[in-house]
């Protein structure tokens, strides 16, 4: 009888039996990254051009691997994202020692550590050590379509720590507000949390987001940016960003402007061009400065893999100013280098 | 010994059965169709549309839902798709679950599918890449073929899954409540 039995119970357990969801279940634990390494040559023999990145002259050099965690549970969730390597730590994060970007030699290798509550699914809150909302490049490479950095990245925030509140109108409009650490790029204030920030996020239509952002602040000045993207065709973007900065107590700042069209010629190849003006203000005896740049970039994908080959020329307003040197060593306006990058996200 | 070759070979036939690859099919306008007809005995139009309006509200928001009472229930909806070893997301699916009934019986479609890739934002968010939205029917050749093949996976587990959610709320079986155990430690 027992015997007779088996195949009956191995039958019932077959079948599964399940009832229906009553809602979606939580999302599981998500990791992401990505790994990056580069060559580049400056056409002077030495390094001229200073992108944030991709710094080292005629080397095979590496960028960084980040690594990213992520766990929503109901409304609750996380994100921490560690960063190793040049990219990932001195050019790009604090000295956890002094508080200093970009040289240091004690790093948290923190890029976001951050928590999040949804309030209600238009309204939402976060605090933590975050990316800064500012402008249009970010420090991970996947982020970018150009390898380079632009002059309005360097010279902006890289990240805000504080606490910010979120309200989503609707799919079209969405509204940030929130105060953080006085200083940009620090894991702790100098004197308090007294920076306030805020982004009006408006879609018009479909494929075009804009961004209208603000943080402003005793320590570290005040900047307005203007970040948008327009998918116009399948196949053509456009993209722009504008910011100008102001340091406190009138300490000068910067004025800048960068146009970023696409154009993908395939589902694996992108071709885009980075045009960017930026101006240092004249403050005290300094008078204003500055700087063209132009890039061109290919974005080259084979799966989670994308080969970036690279061409920038850069040239100063005056060479009076410039701090190009040729390979004789002498004062020139203009700069010019090649790259190539392999970039893997995951 | 034979009985156990028998359960083992029944056990390793009904793996091999789930496994088998189900597809999408097309539908008149060569759109993608996932399409079913189910019956329920001795339930009017009425019972049905009632039991399967009160199931889905809890699935999907009021927003999504729209219906037209004892007859067809409209939802737009979307499925989120993951990214296969690290999990995070990595597109979404938007579609349409049209499901009408008659007494005795009712049939659903899911169609209308549209892919939107996701990218990674600064806060290490994926979120969806605007301007990007494709027909499902146009996502081979502009997507790489084994991340399409792991999203019509997990494409078709919803449409199942969606499909035996409708089956638990037309026949109206309740989820039974797990009790604990009561053991009397008296009688032995």
């Amino acid at each position: 009888m027992k015997i007779k039995l088996l195949p009956l119970l191995a039958l019932s357990a077959v079948s599964f039996g399940a009832f229906a969801q009553d809602k979606p279940a939580d999302p599981p634990l998500a990791i992401s990254g990505s790994v990056d390494t580069y060559y580049k040559y400056d056409f002077s023999g030495h390094k001229n051009i200073p992108t944030s990145f991709a710094s080292d002259q005629n080397s095979i050099s590496i960028g960084m691997i980040d690594l990213g965690l992520k766990k929503k549970v109901g409304k609750a969730s996380f994100v921490g994202e560690l960063s190793f390597g040049p990219r990932g730590q001195e050019q790009s994060l604090p000295d956890a020692s002094t508080g200093t970007l970009p040289t240091g030699v004690s790093s948290y290798h923190i890029q976001n550590l951050y928590v999040s509550y949804d309030v209600t699914d238009k309204f939402n809150l976060t605090a933590g050590y975050m990316s800064t909302f500012i402008g249009y490049e970010v420090i991970s490479p996947v982020g970018n379509f150009n390898y380079s950095t632009s002059y309005l990245f360097t010279n902006g925030p890289f990240q805000n720590a504080g606490f910010k509140a979120t309200y989503a109108f609707s799919d079209k409009v969405s509204l940030m507000a929130g105060i953080f650490n006085d200083g940009w790029n620090t894991y702790t204030s100098t004197y308090d949390v007294s920076t306030f920030g805020a982004q009006l996020m408006v879609a018009p239509v479909k494929g075009w987001t804009a961004y209208l952002n603000l943080a402003t602040g005793s320590v570290s000045g005040t900047i307005f940016d203007l970040t948008t993207n327009y998918q116009i065709t399948d196949a053509f973007k456009l993209g722009l960003n504008g910011a100008t900065f102001s340091k406190p107590h009138n300490g000068g700042g910067y004025d800048g402007v960068a146009l970023y069209p696409q154009l993908a010629v395939s589902s694996a190849v992108t071709f885009g061009l980075r045009g960017e003006y930026f101006e240092t203000k004249a403050f005290g005896t300094t008078p204003k400065m500055h700087v063209t740049a132009f890039t061109a970039t290919a974005n080259i994908k084979g799966g989670p893999l994308t080969f970036i080959p690279e061409v920038r020329l850069d040239t100063f307003g005056n060479k009076s100013y410039s701090s190009f040197t040729d390979s004789n060593g002498a004062v020139t306006k203009d700069a010019s280098q090649f790259s190539l990058a392999a970039v893997y996200a995951f | 010994m034979k009985n156990l070759i028998v359960v083992i070979a029944l056990v390793l036939v009904s793996k091999f059965g789930f496994a088998q690859k189900q597809t999408l099919a097309l539908d008149e306008h060569n759109k993608y169709i996932y399409y079913q007809t189910a019956e329920q005995p001795g339930a009017s139009a009425h019972d049905l549309y009632t039991r399967c309006y009160a199931g889905l509200s809890k699935t999907y928001t009021p927003k999504e839902i729209k219906g037209k009472p004892d007859s067809q229930i409209l939802v737009n909806s979307k499925v989120v798709l993951y990214a296969g070893l690290t999990k995070h997301e990595d597109g979404q699916v938007t579609y349409q679950l049209h499901t009408e009934f008659k007494d005795g019986k009712y049939r659903y479609w899911l169609s209308d599918f549209v892919f939107t890739p996701y990218q990674r934002d600064r806060y290490n968010n994926y979120v969806p890449i605007a301007g990007k939205e494709l027909p499902l029917e146009q996502a081979k050749g502009k997507v790489d073929k084994s991340s399409l093949d792991n999203y019509m996976d997990q494409l078709m587990k919803h449409c199942k899954q969606v499909g035996e959610n409708l089956k638990q709320f037309a026949a109206n079986a309740q989820k039974q409540e797990e009790k604990a155990q009561k053991v009397d430690t008296h009688k032995w």
